[in-house]
């Protein structure tokens, strides 16, 4: 899941301290790892590196905790074009997608033609998969992991609708957090 | 020709693989062929006799050509409720066939195609029962007549090949709403609906006839005892039509009201399903409404003329003897009536239980205490049936009253309470009729009902 | 929103198909393609008007409004006899449950379309027997659908269809009552055979593992064809 895409999400919204980062990141994906301060101030100083975020301001104190950052329009550009491109379907990509989706709606984005576009590249990898599987010769291996592959996305296409379904809902819950 | 045969072989096979419901309607369809066909065939015999003839059986009644065509009017008369009974028949695992129908249509049968199929079930039933009536009646025939005429075997040709047609032209009919989609039709639709535009015409046609009759004064024959058989005919049938309007019109306000009422479960579970399809007693009703006018009718009538003739004993040309038997054969006629009516009655009730097998399984799992089920079950049958009975009644005693009244002019008359018996006693009996539907309920709410076919 | 799967003259076409059903309109400008061989996958959720695309698609229904081109002929014009005769001939149908006739063995509901069509029983046993087989079912040859297993029942519902021969079989939620490998029995027995005998299959479902076997995928929402899906 790629850290300094979520975190130039979580900008999107307005500046934001370091600290304030790390504790709405763990609030907003609960299943992923809790960020550590270390890894969000890395990412944070990689993103002014590629000119992605700027210094907002700082505190009185000066110190790292203080600093403010904001996404610059360099920043806004690669989030929205992080939360366009489509997640190359796999087994455990629920979480990427979910990212993208919160991020999307974090920053005006368009959740559900991205939503669409997954679904479609599912569903290309599902055709894929059971011609595979249904091939002459094919093996109990090939068989089996092609059912794994299959089965997970399918969780996935499911969650998508759902999602897709409840967009609405969910706008409202992200904007007022 | 060969398309008739493969026809007729998917029939038969489709017949040979039926579950039990099916065959009940076989069995039941060819016991009413054989009774229309046997009406049918006497009728036929009778028709051609003219003039005085010595004729064994039937107590006087068939000699002389007046009181015969009264005999051929009154077997007319009967007709009505074996084609209620017909009708009813029909109804047994009648869902399970429009299925079977529609499954052949999915398949790509035509839908004449499938029109013959369904008409050559019912055909045959028919053609077994007017083959069982014949194989009695020409026997019975030649005993007593030793050389009928061509005419009278005219006549039974008619009859014996006229029943199993007529049987496959009027399922054909019936049938058509679901032969025409692939779909099959869902059953509900039209019940919900009423009585069609034809019962609506031929009620306004039939009150207006009889206003006619009795508005217009009969010139040559004092009015007492001439009450043509076509009035009392005519009169009947209105009274039996408006008594089916009433009930299908009144059931769903009396659904409701009692619905709204209801204390008991049982009373509100029967007050909702009339409420739910309210013509449905109606027509099951019909017939029995139509007896029950005919009965009281002939009840107070019965009173009145015995009473006069007692009275006047001297006066008339044949012993008392001879009309007691005619009243009496006319009886035994009604009582026939009345068995075969409430036989469609019970094959009614039972046929609505089987169809919501599955309902009421899942009630019962659910934890419907099974005697609520068995009283909401004849209060079904109880409820409607009781304001349309009494009507039935009423209208059956005022000819008897009518009647008495025309001759009252020459002697006192009693009140014919005779009449007011008959409704309640056809009450009673329906009762019965419905109530040998509860061993088929009981059977239908085993918990095994659940599993899905 | 019509969607259209090639450049060739499609086989089946519908354009602009609006249904009534009651008050609820079902269908509301659905315009779907089907090329011959094609096997395309009808997806949406309930209530969206799939089952009544495909009764229409398969001259089951009449639509309200719009047209549905079947090989040059106008399905929504040709009288029942007509449609029935393709139903026999050219197009096999194939339902979630109900259209075996119970009261006919499994040999005979497979030979019905045969035996319809003036073949001798014998024959039309022969034939259904050798489809049987080939679905793996021989063994439930006399026993009635009651008798069956789900599956299986689906399976024999599947030869029925095939054993005309027909241009298009119409599937409708084929799999929607069984597990999931009996679902897949029944799949690979459809999709094999329609790919070998150059059979289109118009599919509906709502299991996404399902509609993977088809080459395209159309979605239906409210009545009409939402966006259409990348092609294969």
């Amino acid at each position: 899941m790629s850290t300094r895409h979520i975190l130039l999400g979580l900008l999107a919204g307005g500046p934001s301290h370091g600290y304030d980062l790390k504790r709405r990141h763990d609030e907003r994906f609960p299943q992923a790892r809790p960020l550590a301060y270390g890894q969000v101030y890395t990412t944070l100083q990689r993103l002014l590196r590629d000119g992605l975020a700027e210094v907002d301001g700082t505190g009185s104190d000066g110190g790292p905790e203080r600093t403010a950052y904001r996404s610059t329009a360099e920043g806004s550009r690669e989030l929205a074009h992080w939360a366009r491109e489509i997640a190359p379907p796999a087994p455990f990509v629920t979480n990427e997608i979910f990212a993208k989706v919160v991020v999307s709606i974090l920053s005006g984005g368009d959740p559900e033609a991205y939503l669409r576009a997954q679904r479609a590249a599912h569903m290309e990898r599902m055709r894929e998969l059971t011609a595979l599987k249904t091939a002459k010769g094919a093996g109990l291996a090939t068989v089996l992991s092609a059912d794994y592959a299959l089965n997970h996305l399918d969780a996935d296409l499911r969650w998508m609708a759902t999602t897709a379904a409840r967009l609405t809902t969910l706008t409202a819950e992200v904007d007022t957090a | 020709m060969s398309s008739l045969m493969s026809d007729l072989r998917l029939a038969w096979l489709l017949t040979r693989g039926s579950d039990r419901r099916e065959w009940w309607r076989v069995l039941l369809t060819a016991v009413g062929a054989t009774a229309a066909a046997g009406l049918g065939l006497v009728v036929a015999v009778l028709l051609p006799l003219k003039g005085h003839h010595r004729v064994s059986v039937g107590g006087g009644l068939l000699d002389e050509p007046g009181t015969r065509i009264g005999v051929v009017a009154a077997l007319l008369l009967l007709f009505i409720p074996v084609l209620g009974f017909l009708g009813q028949c029909a109804r047994v695992g009648a869902v399970h066939r429009d299925r079977r129908l529609a499954a052949l249509r999915l398949a790509g049968a035509g839908p004449g195609q499938t029109r013959r199929i369904a008409a050559l079930e019912s055909g045959l039933a028919c053609l077994a029962g007017s083959a069982v009536a014949t194989a009695f009646a020409v026997p019975a025939l030649l005993r007593l007549w030793h050389s009928p005429v061509p005419l009278a075997w005219a006549g039974i040709a008619v009859v014996t090949v006229g029943v199993p047609v007529l049987g496959a032209a009027v399922s054909a009919l019936m049938l058509r709403a679901v032969v025409a989609s692939p779909l099959g039709r869902i059953r509900r639709l039209r019940p919900a609906e009423g009585p069609g535009r034809l019962f609506r015409v031929a009620t306004a046609v039939l009150a207006l006839t009889v206003v006619y009759i009795l508005t217009t004064p009969f010139h040559d024959v004092p009015f007492e005892f001439a009450l043509t058989p076509l009035t009392v005919f005519g009169v009947c049938l209105l009274i039996g039509a408006v008594a089916v309007w009433l009930t299908g019109a009144s059931a769903r306000q009396l659904g409701e009201g009692v619905a709204a009422r209801a204390q008991r479960p049982a009373v509100l579970i029967a007050a909702e399903r009339l409420r739910e399809d309210p013509w449905a007693a109606a027509r099951t009703h019909a017939a029995v409404l139509l007896v029950t006018v005919v009965g009281s009718g002939f009840m107070g009538i019965r009173q009145v003329l015995l009473s006069v003739l007692r009275d006047r004993a001297d006066r008339y040309a044949e012993g008392i003897g001879f009309y007691e038997n005619g009243l009496n054969l006319v009886g035994l006629a009604l009582l026939f009536a009345l068995a075969l009516v409430l036989t469609a009655l019970a094959v009614g009730t039972a046929e609505s239980v089987a169809t919501r097998r599955r309902g009421l399984a899942a009630q019962v799992a659910a934890g419907v205490p099974y005697p609520v089920l068995a009283r909401a079950t004849l209060l079904e049958t109880a409820v409607p049936l009781a304001p349309a009975l009494t009507l039935a009644g009423l209208g059956g005693t005022t000819i008897g009253v009518w009647y008495g009244a025309a001759a009252s002019e020459h002697t006192a008359i009693p009140v014919p309470y005779d009449a007011l018996l008959v409704p309640l006693g056809v009450y009673a009996a329906c009762l019965l009729a419905a109530a040998t539907s509860l061993p088929l309920l009981r059977r239908s709410v085993r918990p095994g009902e659940l599993r899905y076919a | 929103m019509s969607d259209n799967g090639g450049t060739a003259v499609p086989l089946l076409a519908a354009r602009d198909l609006a249904k009534a059903h009651g008050r609820t309109r079902a269908l509301e400008g659905a315009s779907v393609d089907l090329a011959a061989g094609e096997i395309l996958a009808v997806t949406g959720a309930s209530g969206s008007g799939k089952s009544t695309l495909l009764h229409c698609l398969a001259g089951i229904v009449r639509p309200d409004e719009g047209t549905v081109t079947y090989g040059g002929e106008r399905l929504d014009e040709l009288p029942e006899k007509r449609l029935s005769e393709l139903r026999r001939t050219e197009f096999g149908v194939v339902f979630q449950f109900g259209q075996l006739i119970p009261e006919l063995t499994a040999v005979d509901n497979v030979g019905l379309p045969l035996l319809l069509a003036g073949a001798t029983r014998a024959e039309a046993q022969q034939r259904a027997g050798e489809w049987l087989e080939r679905f793996g079912v021989r063994g439930q040859a006399g026993l009635r659908p009651g008798a069956m297993s789900g599956g299986q029942a689906q399976r024999v519902a599947l030869a029925r269809a095939l054993v005309t021969g027909p241009r298009i079989v119409f599937a409708d939620e084929p799999t929607g009552a069984l597990d999931s490998l009996a679902s897949e029995q029944v799949m690979t027995a459809l999709i094999g055979t329609a790919r070998e005998s150059g059979t289109a299959v118009l599919l509906i479902t709502h299991d996404a593992q399902v509609a993977a076997y088809a080459d395209r995928e159309i979605r239906l929402a409210d009545g009409t064809v939402a966006r259409a899906g990348v092609t294969a």
